[in-house]
This record gives C-alpha cells, sequence and structure tokens, in this order.
C-alpha cells in the first residue's frame, strides 16, 4: 500500500472507530428492508417472466394463496428396462365455464412509429423497465413515483416505449411473444394489494388491455408453451399458513437461472397441461429437489424431478411419465438444457461431460455429445446444427448464471471474445441468432468485475452490442431507471 | 421467520455498518451523503442475482457496490441535494464524525475532490487494485483512471501539504510523503 493509501486507509479505521457505536435506526433499516423486498418482488414478477417460449422459465399468477386441494396423481413408473411406460391417463378438464371477465387495462398505449410492432422480428425484446422519479426520498415514495414501461427494443439497441402501465399495476411481466405479433401472454399485479397477486392473461399492445385466463388455478408457475398455443404449469400444492414470511413458494429449479438467486420454500408442485381451448390436463406432481424443470423445444416433453428423485421426463401427448435409470450414478448430473428438439442434455461433474438422452428413447444409454470445462447450463439449440449454453465460470455467490458458448462437433466455444477480462453473465436468453446477458449484476468479491451492462452478443460472429445498463441510468425526463426485465422475441 | 437474505443483511448492519460507513465517508462529499450511499449500495447488494452464504462475501460485494454507486450516483446534478433531503426526513440525521485532526483535513481534502477522483484514488491506493481492475470495477477506461488517480493524488498532496516523486513515472501510483514526516518516499524533492 501507497504512503498515500496508508493515510487514506488511517482515516478510513478512524472513521469507523469514532462511528464504532452507530447503527442506523430501526426505521433506517427496515426502510431498507422494505426497498429491497419490494425490488425483488418486482425482479421477480417482471424478469421471472423474461424467457424465451420452449424453455421453462415461470409466470406467477397469484402467489402466497389460500390451501389448494390435491387433484388425482397419476402413478409414477420407474423404468429399469427403460421403456417408458404408459401410465393414468388423466381426465381433462373441460374449459371453466365461468362468466366471461372483462379485460383489464393495464397499460397506456404510447405513440409508437406506423407498423412497428408487426415488422418486429425475431431478437427484438420486449422490455419491462421500472423506474423511479429522480431525485425522490425512496422512505416516502408515493406509487406516483414509481413507473413501469414496457418497451420494444431492436436488436440494435433502440428503444420504443409501448406502454405505460397505469398507476394502480405495480409491474406487467412477458413471459411469451412472437415477434411481429401484438398480442403477448403476460402478466400484472395490483400494487396496492398488500399481498402481490398477479394476474395472468393476454395483453394487446395495441390497446394495454389484459385478458385475464381465470380458469388457471391461482399460483401457477409458467414453466413453457408449445407451438399448437398450449401452455405448460406448474401448480402449487400447499397451505399459505406453511409459507414462512419473506420467501418465495417455488420449485427450486422450474426457473433455471431465475430461481437460482431467490429465496424459495419446498414445495410439491402438479404439472398441468391447458390447451389452447382451455382444456387443462394434470399430469401429476414434479418434485423440485435435483432437476430442472423445463419443456423441450419441440414441446413434447417435460423434464423434472420425480418425487422419488430420480430424472423425470413426463410425455405431455400420452401423460407417460418415465423415471430415467441410465443417468450415471456415480457422478453428479444436472439437468443442463436441450440439445435437440427432444434430447435432454446432462451436465455431468466439473469438468462435464455433456450427455443427451433422447426422451422418446430413455432406456437407451446417454451419449457424449461433447465436454466443458465448467458446468453447462440453459442449454438449446439453435436451429444450425449448434447449441447455445452458458457456461458457470464463477463460484458462489455467482453461480446463477452461465457465460455463453456454443456446443458444436463436441466443443464448447465460449462466445465471450469481444467481453472484457472481468466480465460475467447472470442471466442469458437466446433468439434471434444472438444471446442476450446481463453482465456483472453479481460480484465474487475477487476486485475484479466489469460494468454492469445488458448485451446482445452474435452467436457467430460475437459482435457485441450494448443494450443499457441495468440501473442508474438517468432519463431524459427524469426517471431513474431500477430494475427491469426482458424476453427475447422469437 | 424472515428470508435468508434478510438475516445476512440485518447481520452485516448490525455487524460492519461502522466499517461500511467509513468507506462510503472517503467515497462521498458530505456525511449525509455517505450514510446514504451505504443505504443505496444495501439495496442494490441484496436485490442483486447475487446468493450470499457468509457475511465476508456479502461485505465484499456491499463494498463494491459502495464504490460504483459513488459514481453512478455523480450522473445525478441533484444527487448531492436528494442525499441531504433524504436524509433529513428520517428520524434521526447521521452523526458528523469527531477525528483527529490530521483525519479531518485528509476528509476535507477528499470533499474537494469529483466523485470519479474520489473512487479512483481510493480503489488505487486503499484497495491496492490495478489499473484495470479499477477500471473495470468503476466502467471507466484505464486511461481515466490514470487520470483521476493522479490529479486526485496530486490534490491531496497540495492540500495536505505532501510532496511527491518527481522521478515517478508511473504517474498513477504517485508516492507522497507526508509533512509529518511519518512517510518517505523515494527521490528527491522538491
Amino acid at each position: 500500500m501507497s504512503d498515500l493509501g496508508q493515510l487514506l486507509a488511517a482515516t478510513e479505521t478512524a472513521v469507523a472507530r469514532a462511528r464504532s457505536a452507530e447503527t442506523p435506526t430501526p426505521d433506517a433499516l427496515a426502510g431498507t428492508l422494505r426497498r429491497v423486498r419490494r425490488r425483488r418482488a418486482v425482479r421477480h414478477s417482471v424478469q421471472s417472466m423474461a424467457g424465451v417460449a420452449v424453455v421453462g422459465v415461470l409466470g406467477v399468477t397469484t402467489w402466497l394463496s389460500t390451501h389448494l386441494t390435491d387433484p388425482p396423481i397419476p402413478a409414477t413408473t420407474t423404468a429399469p428396462t427403460a421403456s417408458p411406460a404408459p401410465t393414468t391417463t388423466p381426465r381433462p378438464t373441460p374449459p371453466a365455464a365461468a362468466p366471461a371477465v372483462p379485460a383489464v387495462h393495464v397499460g397506456t398505449p404510447l405513440p409508437l412509429p406506423d407498423g412497428l410492432i408487426e415488422s418486429s422480428t425475431a431478437g427484438w425484446m420486449l422490455v419491462s423497465d421500472v423506474q423511479s422519479r429522480t431525485g425522490v426520498d425512496p422512505y416516502a415514495a408515493t406509487p406516483d413515483d414509481y413507473r413501469t414501461l414496457l418497451l420494444l427494443v431492436s436488436p440494435t439497441g433502440e428503444r420504443y416505449p409501448v406502454l405505460e402501465v397505469v398507476s394502480d399495476r405495480m409491474s406487467v411481466g412477458v413471459s411469451r411473444w412472437t415477434a411481429g405479433q401484438p398480442m403477448v401472454l403476460a402478466s400484472s399485479s395490483d400494487g396496492a394489494a398488500a399481498e402481490q397477486e398477479d394476474l395472468f392473461g393476454t395483453l394487446d399492445l395495441r390497446t394495454g388491455d389484459l385478458a385475464p385466463w381465470t380458469d388457471l388455478p391461482t399460483s401457477t408457475l409458467w414453466i413453457g408453451g408449445t407451438r399448437d398455443g398450449a401452455t405448460v404449469w406448474a401448480s402449487p400444492q400447499w397451505d399459505r399458513t406453511e409459507i414462512p414470511e419473506g420467501t418465495v413458494p417455488m420449485p427450486r429449479n422450474v426457473l433455471g437461472s431465475q430461481l437460482r438467486m431467490t429465496e424459495f420454500t419446498s414445495i410439491v408442485f402438479h404439472l398441468l397441461v391447458r390447451e389452447a381451448d382451455g382444456t387443462q390436463r394434470d399430469l401429476g406432481p414434479i418434485d423440485d429437489s435435483r432437476y430442472v424443470t423445463s419443456l423441450s423445444p419441440d414441446g413434447a416433453w417435460v423434464s423434472a424431478t420425480a418425487p422419488g428423485g430420480e430424472l423425470l421426463l413426463v410425455d405431455l401427448r400420452s401423460a407417460t411419465r418415465t423415471t430415467v435409470s441410465t443417468v450415471p450414478p456415480d457422478r453428479t448430473c444436472t439437468v443442463a438444457g436441450w440439445s435437440g428438439p427432444h434430447q435432454l442434455l446432462l451436465s455431468c461433474g466439473t469438468p462435464a461431460d455433456l450427455l443427451a438422452i433422447d426422451a422418446t428413447t430413455p432406456s437407451s444409454p446417454p451419449r457424449l455429445v461433447g465436454t466443458s470445462e465448467h458446468r453447462v447450463v440453459d442449454a438449446t439449440p439453435i436451429g444450425d446444427g449448434r447449441v447455445a449454453l452458458g457456461i458457470v465460470t464463477q463460484e458462489a455467490p455467482c453461480d446463477g448464471g452461465g457465460d455463453p458458448a456454443v456446443l458444436a462437433d463436441g466443443v464448447v466455444s465460449p462466445l465471450t471474445g469481444e467481453w472484457g477480462p472481468y466480465d460475467h453473465s447472470t442471466f442469458l436468453r437466446f433468439g434471434g441468432g444472438a444471446v442476450v446477458t446481463e453482465l456483472n449484476d453479481c460480484y465474487v468479491g475477487h476486485g475484479r468485475a466489469g460494468r454492469q451492462r445488458t448485451v446482445r452478443t452474435d452467436l457467430t460472429t460475437g459482435e457485441v452490442t450494448e443494450l443499457s445498463v441495468l440501473e442508474g441510468e438517468v432519463t431524459d425526463d427524469g426517471w431513474d431507471r431500477s430494475v427491469w426485465g426482458w424476453l427475447v422475441g422469437q | 421467520m424472515s428470508a435468508r437474505w434478510e438475516g445476512i443483511l440485518e447481520q452485516l448492519v448490525q455487524e460492519r455498518w461502522s466499517s461500511l460507513l467509513a468507506r462510503a465517508t472517503l467515497l462521498a462529499a458530505t456525511p449525509s451523503e455517505a450514510e446514504d450511499l451505504v443505504q443505496d449500495a444495501l439495496v442494490a447488494t441484496f436485490s442483486s442475482r447475487a446468493r450470499f452464504t457468509t457475511l465476508a462475501q456479502a461485505e465484499s460485494y456491499v463494498r463494491r457496490a459502495i464504490a460504483t454507486r459513488s459514481i453512478d450516483r455523480a450522473r445525478s446534478a441533484a444527487s448531492e441535494r436528494r442525499a441531504t433531503d433524504r436524509v433529513a426526513v428520517r428520524p434521526q440525521r447521521p452523526v458528523e464524525t469527531t477525528l483527529p485532526g490530521l483525519e479531518v483535513d485528509v476528509l476535507a481534502a477528499l470533499a474537494r475532490l469529483t466523485p470519479r477522483q474520489r473512487a479512483c484514488v481510493v480503489l488505487r491506493h486503499v484497495e491496492d487494485l490495478s489499473v484495470a481492475q479499477t477500471a473495470d470495477q468503476l466502467g471507466l477506461s484505464q486511461g481515466a483512471v490514470k487520470r483521476y488517480t493522479s490529479d486526485a493524488a496530486s490534490a491531496l498532496q497540495r492540500w495536505l501539504g505532501t510532496t511527491t516523486d518527481p522521478e515517478v513515472d508511473d504517474h498513477d501510483r504517485p508516492t507522497v510523503e507526508l509533512v509529518d514526516g511519518r512517510s518517505t518516499t523515494k527521490g528527491d524533492r522538491s
């Protein structure tokens, strides 16, 4: 340490000593806790919705709700011989004959260039930007001091505000959007409610009206959607009185990287399929203890953890549940995502062997498709024979997300060549030939970390486009960007 | 029962508040801004994606957040007024620090620097981070870090009556000598 450093350090020590008896007032600490809780709630409801259409992320309709009764549970078949055994065929529940529910106006449309929504293509993003008025005292803020904008952001970073969320709604989260379409699967929470209660349904970007889906059980979590319009959900079975205050009741792995940073309470969930016509099917319990719950790219399979802890594959068409016995028992294997339309990718050990299991023939031995120096997460095929994925290069507490890479011909190649030496991803999503990542929103504490920002990295060229800083930016009209989430259009 | 992060946050505040406040005091222009900076850093830290398992991890994270947010806050011209106003509405105003003469002078000198100069000189000279590490942490170019650090060190030496080594060509790490003779530097003095 230099002499100047010694002088500064001595001053720092003197200040610490002089104020050693101080702690914040209870009110100040309570205020800090409230601010963090609000941000975590907003991030949870906004960003956790932001998944690609075919990879499991979450949506929350209502949470902390009342006790739900257990529906019939289909039998689970262990398949040591690995031939999928048809099990109880769940009886479809016809569409609820609930009275028509009027649309809820959740956002005010903002002027847009003609045809902008319709001309957006894969790789455009829908962004929820939660802002607070510059200079406002957060301890005395009112709802008018916060606003949420829903924006379209082009692959080159141009922003187009689409909706301003009305003031009595806390946020709008988007979970599924096909670029070029004005209709979005979305949720919105009531900002005035004592407990967060999200309303799930179809949001029209042109009007700001959300048509609620009232037939879904309360507190249902979004897993993914299929091309034929069906949606897949995890329905929690809980008694709210058992939920510790301040925790988020949801499965550990349903949300992939989202949930890896979230406090949770372990809960039994049921896998639920809602067809395009509203018909629902309960495909039985799923556990959250080990294997990520995610929907295959072809929309036909869901991976999960069987109640006994084994890897579970559920055929959504036949409701067949198969436990996979071919996972190497002597390795620590996690679900890394999907390497093909129905090829589940496992990441086993560190360095990791990447093993592919064909969901249609789960009894076949897993096939080694590559190796990686680091554990792999969030794998998804990108249509050109390559598999995009995240490699977990950071240690705890920053091991919730991975740096982007591609798997081709058995080789994992990082896409971080144009990143800074201390840049690391904390959240990533693929779409439109690129990967969008949040950088450096977690710091391992080594004194080395890049600047927080969100970037788009081309999956072929590695070219980097900076989209925005995450926090701290002040808009021209006097608002601080705070927490925001995004969804890459497919 | 509270969530795990709440327990760590409360423990951090109870056990490390004065230490965090001291770091913020070096980086802020006023005591009120320093306390505000710590509060903001706590909020940013525990709202982030980090998963803390130890108090040390959380403290390290908060320390970095204090430095980066001292820069971010400077983007708004109203930040100082905001800090003052915000603290003013709290039940208890921050306590003015009572220190020996030299430390008071150091804080007064630091307060005359810009936020970026303060952050650079603290990270370089107290944290012993390299130019590259400081640049990455603060989101500045390495050239800017060198310039801010050099300017800050020169100013501190001038205001505090210290001297520097004219032979040092690595101007991002100037060596200083205190006039009270507690420290020495290499080379001739001018």
